[in-house]
């Protein structure tokens, strides 16, 4: 593969922002295992998933998190509460050795250690593919979720200690792990509940919008890694970019939960959805089977501007005519979608002596 | 106050009761000095700094200075937050009280000891910190640019509902300083950062009986 217009760091500045289409996420969690592999393997990490897909509608993860306050109101920064350890549940022992090596092969099976400290009773997609709706008309869709390095980083201002900050390279909200002192606010006023706590290690932690593989021209690994060719990455100022496209112009990519207050920098296209069926099963098509009430409550009154034009651009291509917004949306060419962050990782110089290290998370 | 010369690490050490033990009046550290307005919000109507006061016991060896602090609690021994006590020593210069551990012009030397997990066995028990305000506490050797050569040490032990604990560290410190001002955190009431109760005045470090 060739790459393109590499970015170097130093000709980094501004806004990186990203863009899911909701209708065509498949729930795999690729993009979810691709950063754990790449992020939080070590220990006080089990627990820890910066990325995440979650069946909406759900409790997702941490469980009841969009309850659970934070972000700011009318300039004034909203109490939140810390989830605890068994909100986010996950990061399991199994029995292996009982199963394996006990001797009792045959009347145990393999499941979660529980400690009694509430873990084993959810994880990051304990509720997938519940949705809602009574069968016919049941729904669900996949809304995949990681820290949306707002403009507005309520973490950062609740930090005591000046350990948080957004820097001017890629704006993405990053943490001075040696400063950290584990006092958690930032958990407490993030209202998308996307901080875990690193209990070996006493500090916190969240999605760093894999800054060193942006550093090096390189996409975030949940955006190239992931199958459905759905997550757009991009400066959000270039005009040029399928990114200001998508949320300026065509205004069909959203922010989850604008009336947080924080600004997100990851947005949505929301999902289309098949029309109700009736009782003698003909097809009402009036009602979309995924209540426009229930995706406003998700992203703001724009929703339904927003389904209206990917509707009016799909029944023009219908009936013969053309769209370069659904074009876009197609992703042709796989390469498309990473704006100036298409270098392939393989191609770089990785042994210890390489120039091509990071700048790590300095401060600017 | 005095300097008992001699005692060490173990807060149970009969050594500590040829001391004078002092009774060290604490207040909540001001909800108008917390660091920032979500800080400052979100605990304006909730109750903090709730110990209301600490035995302090001062001993010294070789180059060592220990304290140590004894505080009733009604803590679960593994909370959340975790309970943590701390002592910080002000410049020459020292500010008018303590309860805000140090401000931005007159910052604090702060050893900060936090009742560890056992997750958390690799960490260090006791923090080398400076301190210019209630939660913006800093790890000194990123202030001073270098791994500075501090020592720290300190064991807690729960006991009867009562914490005891002994902090050390070096004398240099003390002598430089000869004041003092604890500060105490009740984990179990997620206690952290500035919520915590402080000493509402300095405490003079009397240093005679050590021969300095
Ligand atoms: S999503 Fe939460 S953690 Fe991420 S920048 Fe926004 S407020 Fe901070
Ligand atoms: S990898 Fe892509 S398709 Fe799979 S869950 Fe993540 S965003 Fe959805």
């Amino acid at each position: 593969m060739t790459t393109t217009e590499e970015k170097s760091v130093s000709e980094l500045h501004g806004q990186v922002a990203m863009v899911f289409d909701l209708n065509k996420c498949m729930g795999c969690q690729t993009c979810s295992i691709a950063c754990k592999v790449l992020w939080t393997g070590e220990e006080g990490e089990e627990h820890q998933w910066w990325m995440t897909t979650n069946t909406q509608p759900g409790l997702g993860t941490p469980k009841g998190w969009e309850e659970m306050g934070g972000g700011i109101k009318d300039g004034v920064l909203q109490p939140g509460h810390q989830p605890t350890r068994a909100e986010f549940g996950g990061g399991w022992d199994f029995n292996y050795n009982e199963v394996f090596y006990g001797g009792k092969g045959r009347e145990v099976h393999l499941q979660p250690t529980d400690k009694g400290d509430g873990t084993t009773r959810w994880g990051m997609n304990w509720d997938e593919d519940q949705g809602a709706g009574e069968y016919p008309n049941s729904y669900y869709f996949y809304l995949p979720r990681l820290c949306n390095h707002c403009t507005n980083p309520v973490c950062v201002s609740a930090c005591p200690s000046g350990a948080m900050y957004k820097r001017s390279e890629d704006g993405s909200v990053l943490r001075d792990e040696e400063i950290c002192q584990g006092a958690r606010f930032c958990m407490e006023a993030c209202p998308y509940k996307k901080i875990y706590f690193n209990y070996a290690r006493d500090v916190a932690q969240h999605c760093i919008l894999c800054f060193p593989r942006l550093e090096v021209g390189v996409a975030p690994a949940c955006a190239r890694q992931c199958p459905g060719r759905l997550v757009f990455v991009g400066m959000k100022d270039d005009k040029n970019s399928p990114i200001y496209k998508l949320v300026n112009e065509w205004k069909v990519a959203l922010p989850l939960h604008p009336e947080f207050g924080t600004e997100p920098n990851i947005y949505y296209i929301p999902p289309l959805s098949p029309y109700r069926l009736n009782e003698d099963m003909s097809i009402d098509e009036e009602t979309p089977r995924i209540p426009p009430e229930y995706l406003e409550s998700l992203f703001g009154v724009g929703v339904h501007g927003a389904l209206d034009t990917l509707k009016s651009e799909l029944a023009n291509v219908r009936s013969g005519g053309t769209s370069e917004l659904l074009e876009t949306l197609i992703v042709y060419k796989w390469l498309d979608l990473f704006g100036p962050f298409t270098t392939d990782p393989s191609s770089l110089d990785r042994s210890p002596d390489s120039q091509a290290v990071t700048l790590g998370p300095t401060r600017k | 106050m005095e300097v008992l010369k001699g005692s060490g690490n173990d807060p149970n050490d009969p050594s500590w009761n040829s001391g004078a033990k002092v009774k060290v009046s604490l207040a909540p550290s001001p909800i108008d000095s917390q660091p920032n307005h979500y800080i400052r919000e979100a605990w304006a109507n909730k109750e903090y700094g709730t110990t209301k006061e600490a035995d302090v016991t001062l001993g010294s060896e070789g180059k060592k200075f220990y304290i140590r602090l004894e505080w009733s609690s009604n803590v679960e021994k593994h909370a959340e937050f975790p309970e943590a006590a701390a002592v910080f020593f002000p410049a020459s210069e020292s500010p008018s009280s303590p309860m805000t551990i140090g401000t931005r012009e007159n910052p604090v030397r702060m050893w900060q000891w936090k009742n560890r997990l056992p997750v958390q066995s690799k960490l260090p028990k006791v923090l080398d910190l400076i301190a210019t305000g209630p939660g913006v506490f800093h790890p000194a050797k990123t202030i001073n640019g270098s791994n500075q050569s501090q020592s720290l040490q300190g064991n807690g032990t729960f006991e009867d509902g009562k914490w005891k604990v002994v902090i050390s560290g070096d004398l240099d410190v003390v002598v430089g300083s000869k004041k003092m001002g604890i500060a105490i955190w009740n984990g179990a009431n997620q206690e952290r950062a500035g919520l915590g109760a402080v000493s509402t005045e300095w405490i003079d470090i009397d240093l005679a009986g050590i021969g300095l």
